[in-house]
């Protein structure tokens, strides 16, 4: 059934959204809810007016090109409803809602989240879906009835252009890479090989991608350095203490035996004693990358599920909006209402209440800023029905805000120097003497106290041992999620709200894997074909000039459309040297590809015998016979030699079946048309009755 | 046959090397300039001593480091 109008049309980013504007707007509290084709419509009625409230599920609309052929360059491209060039949408009830809701609104109101993608959102659907140009906007950073009261009742008369110019541009910008470096690659393999497969690297993707691979070429080839360390021990008071030598690394094994020889009685004199005690303040406020980063260390959540859980704290109102570089919280957002409502909860009962007795209260803040929303921080509105990685979040974030308000915390370091003939030692020693905001932290801080007793200076120390280690340099450690993720600002490419994604497209499109993220064979022959034949899309510089432009969009809400004519100059350019080098690249795309099949690791499975080496194929680099071994051959320390031979015709392929007789791993093998699983094991008893090579299976 | 391909891993061989592809001529120098620096660590070290070290460090040796020590250990006939 229709709604009558005339009506106030709100565009909401989500339904739940949707749900609490509504309930937020409306007089009573009670809005109406209807259904139009399955999806929720909200009326409100205020100040004699009726609001209705339209959800949309993200994005409405997508990109398309204008062009059918499937070629290079593609520079033309129009918005389309998604759910009409991609099939899985589920869109098409709210684009249809949006549309039979048009007529009779006299006035259109933009409720989706402030940041560029919301205003890109709200007004695609204004100008495709209801076919006007002209909206009021709500601009609010939590979803609370006093926000959104307050948003509703300031609102401004236009769309943000700042937000809304740079939007348009990254979508543009994203879309005319993406078609037309996965047609060039896909094509230039095609070209040469007649082999299809659809290669596409993204104008972010390249240079996150780049970082992985570079590192893992520089781990390859990595030859760890012996190096030396002093280890010692002193006895003071009747107590252990660990002591630190004067240098903390030795190059030459000489060296590191002479000092040892040098300290052999054991016995040291203190020479130095100092004492100091520095405040240590509260970190800043959370903005979107410092939430990613703690909430990874203390919970080992992925910047994009953390991102996920936050989105849905700040759906429930329990937090502000979490998509914001901002570490600054204005005392207008009411720090007083908040800390006395999250007093509210026991756990940070006492907490508050010592806040509160304080005569001045102001969070401590950070330095980065964001044009349109505040630090994270929680609202104080009760959070009910959380799950438990909700739980978890919310009282990281809760916390996190309280010890913003905790006095600074003061830490004592000890430093005692005890001098062993002409070597110098240390023993360190650090205490917490004042909590402060520690207090209201925990168990996100957490410090390795130890005090030193009281000593005399010149007094003696006996050692229970000083002895050298022998210890190795390391490779570089391979990226995770959150490292990098802190790479990629470090980088300046993409922007909070798009980082993570950007990382979880590349797990997606298999060109990374891992929690220790490595490069799979896939990514690592792209960037290698890149490297030599088109380094452009792996380097830093393009993408990061882009996102300059895109900032700069924004700040001065310039006009994009003179830009756009610029970029589109560049990427034909580049496009037109691709096309040049076009049978390069394709055919060592093509060799990559090829090679890495060969190569793909023919792992069978774990070793039963040593159980620490893997069970793989290879091939006698003398007779040319292939057999089965473990990769524990080389291990000097387990130097494991189970061998399995293996037919010398056929292709033979791991499976992840196990032998019911003997529990080893069993193997297809393939000749000609006929296929069988079998043990690995010559003398398995399953092997007994079918020798001859019967078909199975 | 055997001069176009790499005696580890039969990938194409890197011209300016003439036994092994990139990856394993880059693994060769980092090699050598290690050796040296062993050498300089212990004071003396035979060659295949220091091979040998690095195989049982494991994971800490690069993969393409690794197969070069392998190959040099064990399958290389004269040195
Ligand atoms: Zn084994
Ligand atoms: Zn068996
Ligand atoms: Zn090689």
């Amino acid at each position: 059934m229709p709604i009558k109008g005339p009506y106030v049309l709100g565009v909401a980013e989500k339904p739940q959204a949707a749900s609490r504007l509504a309930r937020a707007l409306d007089e009573n509290k009670k809005p109406v809810l209807k259904k139009i084709k399955g999806v929720p419509v909200y009326i409100s009625l205020r100040d004699g007016k009726k609001i209705v409230i339209v959800p949309a599920v993200g994005h409405l609309l997508t990109l398309s090109p204008l062009s059918k052929s499937w070629n290079y360059p593609v520079l033309d491209y129009h918005w389309v409803p998604s759910h009409i060039t991609n099939s899985k949408s589920r869109t098409k009830n709210f684009v249809d809602a949006f549309k039979s809701l048009s007529k009779e609104a006299s006035e259109i109101i933009v409720m989706t989240d402030y940041d560029r993608e919301g205003e890109v959102i709200g007004f695609l659907i204004l100008k495709y879906l209801l076919g006007k140009n002209k909206a009021e906007r709500m601009k609010f950073s939590t979803l609370t009835t006093r926000d959104i009261n307050e948003a509703y009742s300031k609102r401004s008369k236009q769309l943000d252009i700042g937000f809304l110019n740079s939007g348009l541009l990254r979508h543009y910008v994203d879309w005319l890479y993406g078609i037309n470096y996965s047609r060039a690659l896909s094509l230039a393999l095609k070209r040469v090989s007649n082999r299809f497969k659809t290669i596409s690297i993204g104008r972010v993707q390249g240079p996150t991608l780049g970082a992985v691979v570079n590192l893992e070429n520089e781990i390859n080839i990595f030859v760890p350095i012996p190096f030396w360390t002093i280890e010692s021990e002193a006895i003071i008071s009747k107590k252990k203490f660990i002591v630190f030598y004067e240098k903390t690394k030795l190059s030459k094994e000489k060296e590191a035996n002479e000092i040892v020889k040098d300290c052999q009685n054991l016995v040291g004199i203190v020479t130095d004693i100092s004492e100091e005690q520095t405040p240590q303040y509260s970190f800043p406020p959370f903005n979107l990358g410092d939430l990613q980063r703690e909430s990874y260390k203390h919970f080992k959540y992925s910047p994009s599920k953390t991102l996920k859980i936050a989105e849905a704290l700040y759906l429930k109102a329990t937090i502000s909006y979490p998509r914001t570089d901002s570490q600054k919280l204005p005392m207008t957002l009411g720090h007083k209402t908040i800390l006395t409502k999250i007093g509210k909860q026991t756990v940070y009962g006492s907490f508050v209440v010592e806040i509160l007795n304080r005569k001045k209260f102001k969070p401590r803040e950070g330095r980065r800023t964001d044009a349109a929303h505040p630090a994270i921080h929680p609202t104080g509105k009760p959070p009910i029905a959380l799950n438990s990685k909700e739980k978890k979040l919310y009282d990281l974030i809760v916390k996190r805000y309280l010890a913003l308000f905790g006095k600074p915390a003061s830490i004592s370091r000890k430093k005692i120097e005890i001098k062993v003939n002409s070597h110098k030692f240390e023993v360190r020693g650090s205490q917490i003497i004042e909590e402060g905001w520690i207090k209201y932290y925990k168990p996100y801080f957490y410090m390795n106290e130890s005090s030193i007793p009281d000593i005399a200076l010149n007094s003696q120390v006996n050692f229970s041992f000083i002895e050298s280690k022998e210890d190795f340099s390391s490779p570089p450690r391979r990226f995770n999620e959150s490292t990098l993720l802190n790479k990629m600002e470090e980088e300046k490419i993409g922007t909070k709200a798009t980082r993570a994604g950007i990382i979880e497209t590349l797990f997606s499109r298999g060109y990374i894997k891992g929690s220790e993220i490595k490069p799979t064979p896939l990514g690592t022959a792209v960037v290698g074909v890149l490297n030599s034949h088109y380094p452009v899309l792996i380097k830093s510089d393009m993408t990061r000039e882009l996102e300059t432009t895109m900032e700069e969009v924004q700040e001065k809400q310039s006009n994009i459309d003179e830009i756009l004519i610029s970029i589109k100059k560049d990427l034909r350019d580049m496009l037109k040297l691709f096309h040049e080098n076009e049978t390069n690249i394709g055919i060592s795309l093509y060799e990559n590809l090829l090679n890495l099949e060969k190569k793909e690791p023919v792992l069978i499975g774990k070793c039963s015998e040593c159980k620490i080496g893997d069970l793989r194929i290879i091939k006698s680099k003398k007779s040319g016979k292939r057999f089965i071994a473990c990769s524990a051959y080389f291990d000097k320390t387990i130097n494991c030699t189970v061998t399995f031979p293996l037919p010398s015709y056929g292709t033979i392929k791991p499976t992840d079946k196990k032998c019911p007789f003997d529990g080893l791993p069993m193997v297809e093998w393939r000749t000609g048309r006929t296929k069988r699983v079998m043990c690995i094991s010559m003398d398995c008893p399953s092997k007994a009755n079918i020798k001859g090579g019967k078909k199975s299976g | 046959m055997d001069d176009i391909k790499c005696k580890i891993c039969q990938d194409k061989i890197d011209k300016s090397s003439g036994k092994f592809c990139f990856n394993h001529k880059l693994a060769k120098t980092k090699l050598q300039n290690g050796y040296e620096l062993w050498l300089k660590a212990y004071d003396s070290l035979p060659y295949d001593d220091f091979l040998q070290r690095l195989l049982d460090l494991g994971d800490l040796v690069g993969a393409f480091v690794k197969d070069l020590a392998e190959f040099e250990l064990y399958f290389q006939e004269t040195k």
